[in-house]
């Protein structure tokens, strides 16, 4: 994130996969999506996360992640989160635009 | 101007566009240093219905630096809440306004200060007033009155104002981005113009928003001492201000918008006119998004500025000495933006932080605040600028003939400036500027009041 600008920063959210966790429709449709491939079998989590955390795709061919949490900015890797959210994506495309 | 939309993002988000910042020993106090930064550029008194106010999605930082590292080692945080009373009216003010708490008021600001040394914050007040904007005389009737309520002695020692107050910052910006058409000689300027000798005040009849804050000299030093030997290092403080904003903002239509992720920088000045002038446009916004450590990534165009390389070509008969300069290192730029002026350069002054290149404005706490010459240590007034910056100092003439090559001999004593590097000026004369100013704490004056501006 430190070689991007404020403003690019959200035009690369905004028009790539940008995923706020809590409170927007989209994202409630995309989660939908994402449990139905899977996550429904993982056990059930033992914390929470900040209100308003946003989660940042920034490379999905790497499934590169950024989560913003709070005040925090947490970098990791998930290949498999970047497949499902495609996937995911891909379903919504085709159904109702939000 | 100094930083006034200086970069082409934060030229959109005035509310985080740090536009000065000053730093001086307080006149009346040479125990304390007086710290402003200023944000809102460009204020038109009669911008209503909604007046000009902070932003309360924004942090606003006054960074001290007390090692030459370019990192802060005591911040001053300002944050804002704005508290509306009645959202069922468009206007900012229902009556008069005859003190802070008026019930008319419909529309107020308040602050808290946080002080942060390396792991330690405290919060050293919660909830302050802003004065209201000067909207006209039926609204604040008695404003200086008003304002002057609005400036807080904090238990802590500290001395606080945040609100309006008049633009301190002259500049004659018609000439500075007409092709830097210098009015003392315009008539040698390579393109033909209309030569008009009379400096223009563009920012005469404009307001800022201003945080201002008066500290104790020993809560700023590396040793908490009040030092008084202006030679040794420790007398010499690093200051800037900075603006940040949260990582991400979603907006939500009805629903209140959410932020989330870590504060960043959008926006920072140390010395005026140094994002400005000196950094490529390419480059602005990244600049303001470092820390002064990160500088030296702009150190060549310190070393050879675009100004300087531009002068000669504009005024191909007023700067022959400054084109034979071609591409040498202005090592006395370097110095006095990047790293401070070591001592032995000028008599009874240093305020040389090391090797570190960082824009901060430099101040060396131990000379006491008693000049008033506008144009600073060019002027022979060694409390002025470039030692650290205060609100009457002609920071634009005293820059541009820097980079015209006036300060050069520091470093190369055989060099004679071009004597139109001497009489170049901005505004002038300065004197006509003071009434923007007040002798006492918060130093910028009054703001121009929306009624009455601009004057018939």
């Amino acid at each position: 994130m430190a070689d991007l600008t404020r403003r690019r920063f959200l035009t690369k959210s905004s028009l790539g996969l940008g995923l706020a966790v809590t409170g927007l429709a989209a994202a409630t449709q995309l989660e939908g999506a994402v449990n139905a491939v899977g996550a429904n079998s993982r056990p059930k989590l033992a914390g929470r996360l900040p209100d308003n955390a946003v989660l940042h795709v920034r490379d999905v061919a790497t499934g590169e992640f950024v989560l913003l949490a709070g005040i925090r900015e947490i970098a990791f890797r998930d290949l498999e989160l970047a497949h499902n959210l495609v996937a995911a994506v891909t379903r919504a495309s085709t159904g109702r635009r939000v | 101007m100094s930083s006034h939309r200086e970069a082409p993002e934060i030229a959109k988000d005035p509310v985080a566009d740090n536009t000065d910042t000053y730093a001086f020993v307080s006149p009346e106090n040479d125990g304390t240093v007086t710290l402003i930064t200023n944000y809102i550029p460009l204020e038109g008194p009669a911008g209503g219905p909604n007046f000009y106010e902070f932003g309360d999605d924004v942090r606003y930082d006054i960074n001290i630096d007390n090692n030459g590292d370019g990192v802060p080692d005591v911040t001053y945080r300002f944050t804002f809440r704005t508290e509306v009373r009645n959202p069922e009216t468009f206007l900012y003010n229902t009556g008069p306004i005859t003190s802070l708490d008026s019930p008319t008021w419909n529309r107020r600001q308040f602050y808290g200060v946080t002080r942060i040394k390396g792991d330690d914050e405290t919060e050293l007040a919660g909830h302050l007033a802003c004065p209201p904007c000067n909207i006209g005389i039926r609204s604040p009737p008695t404003y200086a009155t008003l304002a002057a309520a609005a400036v807080h002695h904090l238990p802590s020692g500290e001395t606080v104002f945040a609100g309006q107050r008049r633009e301190g910052f002259y500049v004659d910006l018609g000439s500075a981005f007409d092709l830097l058409d210098l009015r003392p000689f315009s008539e040698l300027h390579l393109i033909p113009g209309a030569p008009n000798p009379n400096g223009v005040d563009t920012t005469r009849d404009l307001n800022v928003h201003t945080i201002a804050i008066k500290v104790p000299i020993s809560a700023l030093t590396r040793d908490g001492s009040r030092p008084t030997d202006p030679s040794q290092s420790r007398s010499v403080i690093g200051v800037w201000g900075a603006a940040s904003r949260r990582k991400v903002r979603i907006r939500q239509g009805e629903e209140n918008d959410v932020e989330s992720g870590p504060w960043t920088q959008v926006s920072r000045l140390g010395n005026p006119l140094f994002n400005e002038v000196i950094v490529p446009m390419g480059h602005k916004d990244t600049w303001n998004s470092l820390p002064p450590s990160a500088d030296g990534r702009f150190l060549k165009y310190v070393q050879n500025p675009e100004v300087a390389r531009l002068l000669p070509i504009l005024y191909p008969t007023a700067f022959n000495n400054l084109r034979a300069l071609g591409s040498a290192p202005r090592a006395d730029l370097v110095a006095i933006l990047l790293t401070g002026l070591p001592g032995g350069f000028i008599p009874g002054f240093q305020n040389f932080t090391g090797t570190t290149y960082a824009d901060m404005l430099r101040l060396n706490v131990a000379i006491p605040q008693h000049g008033t010459n506008p144009y600073g240590i060019l002027g022979g007034d060694l409390a002025g600028f470039p030692n650290g910056r205060r609100v009457f100092d002609d920071t634009v003439t005293i820059e541009l003939r820097a980079i015209a090559g006036a300060t050069y001999p520091l470093v190369n004593n055989s060099y004679v400036p071009d004597p139109a590097s001497g009489v170049i000026y901005d505004v002038t004369p300065p004197a006509s500027v003071s009434e923007r100013f007040m002798s006492g704490f918060p130093y910028l004056g009054v703001p121009k009041d929306g009624f009455s501006t601009p004057a018939a």
